[in-house]
């Protein structure tokens, strides 16, 4: 009978350890740079430190029964316990419970994210076809449109609510930006808006993140977030679209 | 509650699914009026209620009586959803049988198994390809129904 | 042991001793070579779908188009994960359900043998139709979730995507009509004394998969149906501009496809909880609760379904929140049953034993990030990122399959009565275990740092090419890893080295073990008495009692 020596058990533990520091190292959202991501960012953090608490007592446990109760050679049959009411509804409840903490907690952020408003201080409309985004300013008559070689740049101002309506030519894509901690699906057929409020000036990527097709890969944008005044200038210095 | 027959857990394994699709498909639609989502509940909840109805007036699904004195009424009906739930087992549980008595001869071989198999690939290919696939697929699928059927087990 | 006993049943002869031939496997009836056909189809495809991956990752592990084009890598991506769900992972879910089912409930075959037979036929060849899409000019290259309007005929008009949604519709009748079978076969044919409440766990969950099965398959099969008139026959379902709705494929698509991931882990549940009692010496903590958490997440997996479609905007978000959230909690519950039953036994670790270990790792981490998904707020982050392929992977491989390698470790002995390698089975182990962690655990950060999935390249500047070469590196081991298992399988196995395994290697509990390795036709010769979930640990205690006793009488009162 294959025995578990002791520095097998040792192994999984460094196992249980290296993962440990993995997801503190690497576990961590991206910086948001909106008011909507700062939220999902606390979140997620309250997500993870339950996610890393439940992890380190069930994995204790599976770790300390196999190496406290491997096979000596006994013969003796171990106390054929059947069940333990009182254990079984102590470890139904508790995860009931933090069910209903994560439920509330992700309810109230996502009501707060998802809420709308019927006046925004900046419309942009984002067309999503295969493979390149078209980003148009209505009320100015600016249009920014990708090209299959080049990446088109969204210019947008901090502190403003801002509202994408999001629009597809052909097959669903999805409007993504990263470090937004957000993304949006831009569905054919249907009237799709997103709105957010940017805080952090920067530049950041952007990808459809749905699959739409053979160079779905290569559908990228790029966001520049500035202050309203450095806005207002770049939007006066733009070409206007013949209509 | 007083006594009342004692529910298979065969019918009971149909009726949560039932019980449960039903309540939420009416949750559902009120919540969200959205009509794909609460008619595909509604076709589980009427797929599974027709087998319960089966069990219920055509087999042995329900049989005996429940222990009429087992605890308060308040217990009684504690243990009637615990049991429709699954959570309990029904008092007096014994040897049950179960819903079918009695064994068909079993085959020990048969080709029309293949043969069907066959003419599904040769249908399923028509599909995409045209006629000349079709054609032989259901010519063969009319060939197994024949031989299917009319197989008399070899013993 | 006597010599016959030393050399043991020869493989793929029945317990005559006839070999069985090729004849024998295209006319089999029985539910025992159904069952083998199942799982050595669902091999090969698992070995098929593994290679794609294979030339994924290398295409993956630095910025750039080394060796394929977009088009290319769009078909691997696809048919990777219909190979797996649909013709690895179903097959095997069948095969294993096929050979044991009629064994645990003391039944000498399925309900219909016939239709059982017909059903593999109709698997094997939806896997061979949906994968010929790549020798007649491109397989299907929109995912496997197939999303409309993509999959249209508009936007895929290769023949590759008609014989995908055949192929298909082939797997989901098959999956039907075994479903109906398996759920007659427990209503109808226990042997005397197996009440439902007896029932090992494994038929528990395979009765629970067979019911979500028969729900939710003819959903998908309408769906593909549904697909299969707009693309030849001139139906808008699905398009937009005539009035139809690319969203309604999606709720169709996902009242099946959420179901079909708890059908692709709830049988696997029941192997584990099938071992783990086994080599710990105890009984299953909780029989009844881990049978009603078993059920309540059967019923609870109708109503979760669109928490894969909260990016869209278009589903109510708190509702399907609050459901995937509470089915966490029964499936969670389960960890402490197993954890539970492991207290204060006596572990052996054999190789079967060691992959459940590993599955109670593996599937903690995914089981973990599934609640991050089900808070839409999260989700809207890291949806369609890597964190998703991460997340599956973990309760798929790390679930899943590392459960389906425990079965094979514990009953490849039992269907051919031949015994494994445990050294090579060890070696299995570790090297899939690191592996796999290599591989998936660095895709959660990949995702949260934005990379999106179904990419066949990514920028240089974005950063990621250091985890991608990790990743890769990681898949390899995964795939020396198989390669071990396949030495073991063919040398041990198909060539006959394998120690002969006697009806009860492991000293199990349920009625498998009651008889020989492989059983007869017809299963049994006799049955022990069932009093219990565990009728051949009861035999074998009062087997024991029994001999004391004798032993005792025999040594005379003078020894008292």
């Amino acid at each position: 009978m294959p025995r578990f020596p002791r520095r097998r058990g040792a192994r999984a533990l460094l196992l249980l350890a290296g993962t440990l520091t993995a997801t503190a190292l690497g576990g961590c959202t991206l910086a948001p740079a909106t008011v909507q991501g700062d939220r999902v960012q606390s979140l997620y953090n309250l997500f993870l430190i339950s996610a890393a608490v439940v992890f380190v007592i069930v994995a204790g446990l599976i770790g300390w029964n196999i190496i406290r109760y491997r096979d000596r050679g006994e013969s003796e049959l171990p106390a054929q316990t059947h069940t333990n009411l009182a254990l079984e509804l102590t470890w139904w409840a508790l995860p009931t419970i933090l069910v209903i903490i994560l439920f509330t907690v992700s309810a109230i952020v996502l009501n707060t994210n998802d809420a709308q408003v019927s006046n925004p201080d900046l419309q942009v409309k984002v067309e999503g076809s295969q493979w390149q985004w078209t980003f148009t300013y209505p009320a100015s008559g600016v249009v920014v449109a990708g090209t299959p070689t080049s990446i088109p740049e969204l210019v947008l101002p901090v502190d403003e609510v801002i509202d994408f309506e999001l629009v597809s030519h052909d097959v669903i894509h999805s409007f993504f930006i990263p470090h937004f901690l957000v993304k949006r699906d831009v569905i054919p057929g249907v009237d799709n808006h997103l709105q957010l409020t940017i805080n952090e000036e920067g530049t950041y990527a952007g990808q459809c993140a749905e699959f739409c097709g053979l160079y779905h890969d290569r559908m990228l944008f790029t966001v520049r977030a500035v202050s309203q005044a450095d806005f207002t200038a770049w939007l006066a210095a733009q070409p206007r679209s013949t209509p | 509650m007083h006594g009342g027959r004692r529910v298979a857990e065969e019918l009971r394994f149909f009726l949560r699914t039932a019980a449960y699709t039903v309540v939420i498909a009416v949750i559902y639609w009120f919540y969200s009026y959205e009509t794909a989502g609460t008619v595909m509940l509604i076709f589980v909840s009427f797929a599974t209620g027709i087998v319960v109805s089966i069990f219920f007036f055509a087999v042995r699904a329900t049989r005996g009586q429940l222990d009429p004195h087992a605890g308060g009424p308040l217990h009684r009906a504690g243990m009637s959803v615990a049991r429709v739930i699954g959570f309990a087992e029904p008092t007096r549980e014994a040897n049950e049988e179960p819903l079918a008595a009695g064994l068909e001869p079993i085959p020990t071989g048969s080709i029309w198994p293949l043969v069907a198999g066959i003419g599904a690939t040769l249908l399923g290919l028509g599909l995409v390809y045209g006629p000349w696939l079709l054609l032989p697929g259901i010519a063969v699928a009319v060939l197994t129904v024949w031989g299917w059927l009319t197989q008399m087990d070899a013993r | 042991m006597t010599t016959a006993e030393l050399e043991g049943p020869r493989v793929g002869t029945d317990h005559a001793g006839q070999r069985a031939g090729i004849v024998d496997y295209l006319t089999t009836t029985d539910h025992k070579r159904i069952g083998l056909l199942y799982l050595f189809t669902g091999i090969g495809f698992f070995l098929i779908s593994g290679m794609l991956a294979m030339f994924m990752r290398a295409e993956l592990t630095v910025p750039g188009l080394q060796f394929m084009d977009e088009a290319t890598y769009n078909e691997l991506f696809t048919m990777h994960g219909t190979g797996m769900i649909f013709f690895f992972a179903s097959p095997v879910f069948f095969g294993f359900a096929n050979y044991f089912l009629p064994l645990q409930i003391g039944a000498p075959d399925v309900a219909f043998p016939r239709l059982n037979a017909l059903t593999y036929w109709l698997a094997l060849s939806g896997g061979l139709i949906a994968f010929s899409g790549f020798f007649v000019g491109g397989a299907a290259s929109f995912g496997w979730t197939g999303y409309a309007p993509l999959s249209s005929e508009i936007f895929s008009p290769n023949t590759g995507t008609n014989l995908w949604i055949v192929g298909l519709i082939f797997s989901g009748s098959s999956g039907i009509l075994g479903a109906v079978n398996f759920v007659a076969t427990v209503f109808t044919m226990r042997a005397p004394g197996m009440t439902m409440f007896r029932l090992p766990i494994f038929t528990w969950n395979v009765l629970v998969t067979a019911l979500l099965v028969m729900l939710t398959f003819p959903v998908l099969t309408s769906a593909l149906v549904m697909l299969f008139l707009d693309r030849t026959l001139g139906a808008h379902f699905f398009d937009p501009a005539a009035g139809g709705s690319a969203i309604l494929w999606q709720h169709l698509f996902w009242f099946f496809g959420h179901p079909e991931v708890y059908i692709l882990i709830l049988p696997f549940f029941g192997i584990v909880t099938e071992i783990i009692p086994v080599f710990s010496r105890k009984p299953i903590f909780g029989y009844r609760a881990f049978v009603f958490a078993t059920l309540l997440i059967g019923v609870l997996s109708y109503s979760v379904w669109a928490h894969h479609m909260f990016a869209t905007g278009v589903v109510d978000n708190l509702f399907f929140s609050i459901t995937s959230l509470t089915i966490a909690i029964p499936t969670g519950v389960k960890f402490f049953n197993w954890i539970a039953t492991m207290f204060r036994g006596r572990i052996r670790f054999d190789t079967p034993m060691l992959f459940c270990i590993g599955f109670l790792f593996m599937f903690l981490i995914g089981g973990l990030t599934g609640p991050f998904l089900a808070s839409p707020a999260i989700d809207y982050a890291v949806t369609d990122t890597y964190f998703v392929v991460a997340h599956f992977h973990y309760v798929l491989l790390g679930g899943s399959v590392f459960a389906a390698f425990a079965g094979f470790y514990f009953w490849l002995p039992k269907m051919t009565g031949r015994r494994m390698d445990e050294r090579l089975g060890r070696i299995h182990f570790w090297t899939m275990l690191i592996g796999m962690n290599v591989t998936f655990f660095p895709m959660h950060i990949l995702g949260l740092d934005g990379m999106p999935r179904r990419v066949a390249d990514y920028p240089a500047s974005a950063g990621w090419t250091g985890l991608n070469e990790i990743i890769t590196a990681g898949s390899v081991v995964v795939a020396f890893s198989v390669l071990v298992f396949g030495w073991n399988l063919v040398w041990n196995i198909f060539l006959g080295h394998g120690a002969p395994a006697g009806d009860d290697p492991w000293e199990g509990y349920s009625l498998e073990w009651a008889t020989t390795s492989p059983p007869p036709h017809h299963n049994f010769t006799h049955l022990p008495p069932i009093r219990s979930e565990r009728p051949v640990f009861d035999a074998r205690m009062a087997a024991r009692a029994a001999a004391r006793e004798a032993a005792e009488v025999a040594r005379g009162p003078a020894s008292g």
